[in-house]
């Protein structure tokens, strides 16, 4: 298969706490096998935040599900690699041996906290049971855990919520007894898809700053899963796009937002508000719609939305490369895009001419 | 950035082809529906059962000796080749009578389900419509839906006299609640939609609005609901007449031969097997079109199909070993065994 | 908690209303004089007017109304006029069966349903699930008292293994009455266990696509786990109200189920008063029921309450 970017790092001994390689995720469905997940590779080392961008429907939270192998197994095909610390080939475990890297060594916090919180059980019981299920603590040594776990998440009252339904708290309470489960048995990685989505805007500047404590103080790696430019601006180190099933640009978080490569991450940052965005002008969009998943398109996945593209783009799939514009400061092989034309997009820009590009 | 407005690349293709398919879907919408209802073995099975149990009760009284010839000579045969299924105490022809009760059994059922459908109707559509009538009508239905249906067809029947025009009247007032929940529910989500907002902003009729635009889209459930109100009903109506409390004899239904049959039960077998066998082999024919049109109809339900699950798994998989072939791609297919839930 | 137990018993009220006025509205559902049709043909002029005197016939429908509701609140139904006893008296002599019957048929039912819906949920789409559906399908399709009629042919006049028909009271022995109580409970039984079982298997598979599920899972815990502490507590709540809801069913079923092993109990109070056309007896096992009904969804309601904290803690952000 292509070459990756994993594959140049594959040196002994790294500090990587999740590699994963050429990771293909296949779903059976009513209108036929439906392949989420397209050849993704990445890595996340120890205290890094990986991020991970892209609509909903690219296929980033079957990515960190896949990692979790928490997808129906009836229904759903690996391929691929996942290494896990070095040493363990994730799907080649057996569901029994999978089970004790859950919530101890592999911890996850969900989008939506008001559903992932059993409703019929204490705050205390899923804390207690989650640290339980790894340890041999007592119920008292545990609830002393949990207890400990809630007061480093920062949320009002810690006794109080223990005794407490999920009902009972806001979002922003659940969402940290989400993380304080997930962080229960001291994590190596941590998968955060989409944790903040769910809150209002003073609610998710304080996870994700708990987010980044915790990966200070445990020296955890953190998969970030998002869909907001600004919470990866704020909190990642690196980032993957991805677009239908694949990642279509590769590098660290200022590169990502200075020289962004792929036509489709330009449009991602030109249709993000920011500070100095002319607020006279509409944002522009990215014109069209994502293509669903049961027909892809051959090619270029983004050509036809592509203001860019040309006829080439659609022959065949293009391939995830190392970028390298001149005068940049990013080391060569540390950003990857996912476009022929990527080198030529900014002269094209400059010149103003997009019209151009039917007649190559 | 600037260059996002107008690109050649995107709508134009997009736009053909969505209307293209539109215009299609809406041409072979019918004859997808009977293609689907084929397809679906048990709806066609219970589909087939019923057309030959109907097929008995049109033809088999034309075929058969008169169900009400008493024949002394001729009391409690066994089943032989005079008569298939046997005699009575009074020497009439079981299988005749069974062909007769098929008549009975299915116009009741028929009759009330029908009645029911349109009376259930109108009351769901406009209680849905008119929050005064809902408050009245739901306190009405949650009532009557508190008397179990055979003890409340029982106490109607007890009151009105025993006659076959009155158990359909009796059918009909225990069942009606059930339909109008379920089509009041239907059209409420419809309600909510803003077309019907925009309607009423253009000043269109309450009559107009329900019957027109609503009651289009409470069809489908309603079907289902109809067709379940018909197994229903020929299961009361039997139990009714088994009681002694439904169709009055000499007229035979399945429920008032099985009561012949009970009295008999140490000497005449077929008296209760074979009018029993006909009731069991008709609910399970109703069952089974209303699950296979809930199926088809109800698009809410058609995820929790049994086996469907299953069957598109194994089709997916032949499809994804087929392209696997192509690609000549290592495809490892994870088998792992010990998942659970 | 307070103000959901109020809320519960003032829906109670117009529920109750409308079992009133339906129960009362049968009498005069006859057509013609009530009094003659009951009397039949052959009673003289002074007997029908004898029995319109008694039953308030005679008052405007409004007053009998109130009369009968106030009467019915202080547990009097009226005499038969058929026994000439009163309407209770003979109600609760003929309760006692039926209850047994009932009770024995729903513990079957859970018995068998819950278990064969856990297991098709488990197993969705094998043929484990399949044959449970089968099974669930066949159970509604055969009325009980058609099972009742089957059950008593093969088992009792076939095999012989069991008595045919009767009722042995369980203070005569308790082996004895469940002898006699086996294969109506069976019958009457079926239904249920089916409907219980669809309800289990839908609500099964209802908490399995929920979050809290993937999150016991992304913690660790094991399948088994996962399956009865998370998933079957949160389905218990459908369940429970199903049972509950088909309680008047089964009731009734009774009734129906008792008329074919000739148990002494409402079923053939109600069929003996039909064909005597004893309507003030009919009157008030209809009444009786109902209301059983609409208590027992009470208390169901209540349960729900104790296992759902998001209905205890009513008046909470959800």
């Amino acid at each position: 298969m292509t070459t990756t970017h994993a594959e140049n790092h594959d040196d002994a001994g790294s500090p990587d706490v999740l590699r994963v390689r050429d990771l293909r995720t296949s779903f059976a469905t009513e209108d036929g096998l439906v392949t989420a997940v397209d050849g993704v590779s990445f890595h996340v080392a120890r205290g890094e935040i990986l991020g991970i961008v892209g609509e909903s429907g690219c296929g980033k939270s079957v990515t960190a599900e896949s990692v979790m192998r928490l997808l129906d197994e009836d229904t759903t095909d690996y391929d691929g690699s996942v290494t896990f610390d070095g040493t363990t080939e994730l799907l080649e475990l057996t569901e029994d041996q999978m089970r004790p890297y859950r919530g101890s060594r592999l911890g996850m916090i969900f989008q939506d906290p008001m559903s992932s919180l059993n409703p019929v059980y204490t705050i205390g019981n899923q804390l207690i049971e989650a640290i339980r299920t790894h340890t041999r603590l007592t119920k008292q040594q545990a609830a002393d855990k949990a207890l400990q776990m809630l007061q480093i998440t920062g949320i009002p009252e810690p006794e109080l919520r223990l005794r407490q339904y999920p009902h009972q708290l806001s979002g922003g309470q659940r969402q940290r007894v989400v993380i304080a489960m997930a962080m229960c048995c001291e994590p190596d990685l941590l998968i955060a898809d989409e944790p903040t989505t769910a809150l209002d805007v003073t609610t998710q500047a304080q996870i994700l700053r708990l987010i980044d404590d915790l990966r200070c103080n445990y020296d955890t790696g953190t998969m970030f899963i998002t869909h907001d430019l600004g919470v990866v601006a704020e909190i990642c180190d690196r980032v993957i796009v991805m677009y239908l099933g694949q990642v279509i640009e590769d590098t660290d978080v200022h590169t990502l937002f200075d020289e962004p490569a792929h036509p489709y991450t330009r449009g991602l940052l030109a249709s993000t508000p920011s500070l100095e965005t002319d607020n006279s002008k509409d944002l522009p969009i990215i014109p069209g719609a994502v293509p669903t998943l049961t027909q892809v398109p051959d090619g270029c996945r983004f050509a036809a939305r592509c203001p860019f593209a040309i006829d080439e783009c659609t022959r065949a799939t293009p391939e995830l490369r190392p970028h390298q514009r001149p005068g940049s400061h990013t080391a060569a092989g540390d950003h990857l895009v996912r476009c022929i034309r990527a080198e030529e997009i900014p002269d094209l820009l400059s010149t103003g001419d997009e019209q151009e590009d039917t007649d190559d | 950035m600037t260059h996002s407005t107008t690109t050649p690349h995107s709508a134009r293709p997009d736009i053909t082809v969505g209307s293209l398919n539109r215009i299609d879907k809406t041409r072979s919408r019918r004859s997808k529906f009977l293609r689907r209802f084929a397809a679906h073995k048990l709806a066609f099975t219970g589909g087939s059962i019923l057309v030959i149990v109907t097929l008995v009760a049109i033809f088999g009284p034309m075929l058969t000796p008169s169900p009400f010839d008493v024949a002394g000579a001729n009391r409690l045969q066994p089943p032989s080749l005079e008569h298939p299924f046997g005699t009575d105490n009074y020497g009439r022809d079981v299988l005749a009578r069974v062909a007769e009760g098929a008549r009975v059994s299915l116009f009741v059922g028929a009759f009330t389900a029908v009645c029911t459908a349109v009376l259930g109707c109108a009351v769901g559509l406009y209680a849905a419509y008119n929050r005064v009538a809902d408050m009245i009508l739901m306190r009405i239905s949650d009532g009557l839906m508190a008397f179990p249906a055979i003890l409340l067809a029982i106490a109607i029947m007890a009151a009105l006299g025993q006659q076959t025009s009155n158990v359909i009247i009796a059918l009909t007032i225990v069942f009606t609640p059930y339909v109008a929940r379920i089509v009041r529910s239907s059209a409420l989500v419809v309600r909510e939609q803003t077309f019907v907002e925009a309607l009423k902003a253009q000043g269109a009729s309450r009559t107009r609005i329900i019957w027109i635009n609503i009651a289009p889209n409470v069809v489908s459930p309603l079907i289902v609901q109809a067709t379940f109100v018909f197994a229903d009903s020929i299961i009361t109506e039997a139990a009714l007449s088994f009681l002694g409390a439904g169709v009055p004899p000499p007229a035979p239904s399945w429920g008032n031969m099985l009561l012949d049959g009970k009295n008999l039960i140490y000497t005449a077998w077929w008296m209760t097997v074979f009018p029993g066998v006909f009731i069991m082999s008709t609910i399970l024919a109703i069952n089974l079109l209303g699950d296979g049109l809930r199926d088809l109809l109800d698009p809410t339900y058609r995820s929790k199909t049994s086996g469907r699950k299953r069957k598109a798994r194994k089709a997916a998989r032949a499809a994804a070993r087929q392209t696997a072939a192509h690609q000549s791609t290592a495809s490892r297919p994870t088998t792992r065994e010990g998942e659970s839930s | 908690m307070a103000g959901y137990l109020m809320r519960r018993v003032l829906a109670l009220v117009p529920v109750l209303c409308v079992v009133a006025v339906v129960t009362f509205g049968l009498m005069h559902m006859m057509p013609g004089d009530a009094a003659a049709v009951m009397l039949g043909p052959d009673a003289s002029e002074e007997q029908v007017e004898a029995l319109r005197e008694s039953l308030g016939l005679n008052e405007p429908l409004i007053v009998q109304f109130f009369s009968w509701v106030g009467s019915a609140l202080t547990g009097d139904l009226g005499t038969s006029f058929f026994i000439g006893l009163p309407v209770t008296e003979v109600l609760f002599a003929a309760l006692g069966p039926t209850i047994n019957l009932a009770l024995l048929a729903q513990v079957l039912a859970i018995l068998i349903g819950v278990p064969a819906g856990i297991l098709a949920a488990k197993r969705q789409g094998t043929g484990a699930d399949q044959a449970v559906m089968a099974g669930a399908l066949m159970g509604i399709s055969v009325p009980s008292f058609l099972l009742g009629l089957f059950l008593m042919l093969i088992f009792g006049v076939w095999l012989g293994w069991l008595p045919v028909a009767g009722y042995v009271p369980p203070e005569d022995g308790l082996a004895d009455a469940l002898r006699y109580l086996a294969l109506p409970a069976v019958a009457l039984g079926s239904m249920q266990a089916a409907l219980i079982a669809r309800m289990t298997r839908t609500a099964m598979l209802d908490t399995f696509s929920k979050n809290y599920m993937k999150t016991a899972k992304a913690k660790g815990v094991r399948a088994r786990v996962s399956l009865y502490k998370h998933a079957l507590r949160n389905a218990a709540l459908p369940i429970i109200t199903t049972i509950g809801q088909t309680l008047g069913t089964l009731i009734a079923g009774a009734a129906v189920v008792e008329t074919v092993f000739n148990i002494p109990g409402i079923g053939q109070l109600v069929v003996n008063s039909v064909e005597r056309r004893d309507l003030v007896v009919i009157q008030g096992v209809v009444l009786l029921i109902a209301v059983a009904y609409v208590l027992i969804n009470f208390f169901v309601d209540i349960l729900y309450s104790v296992l759902d904290p998001r209905v205890r803690f009513a008046g909470g952000d959800s």
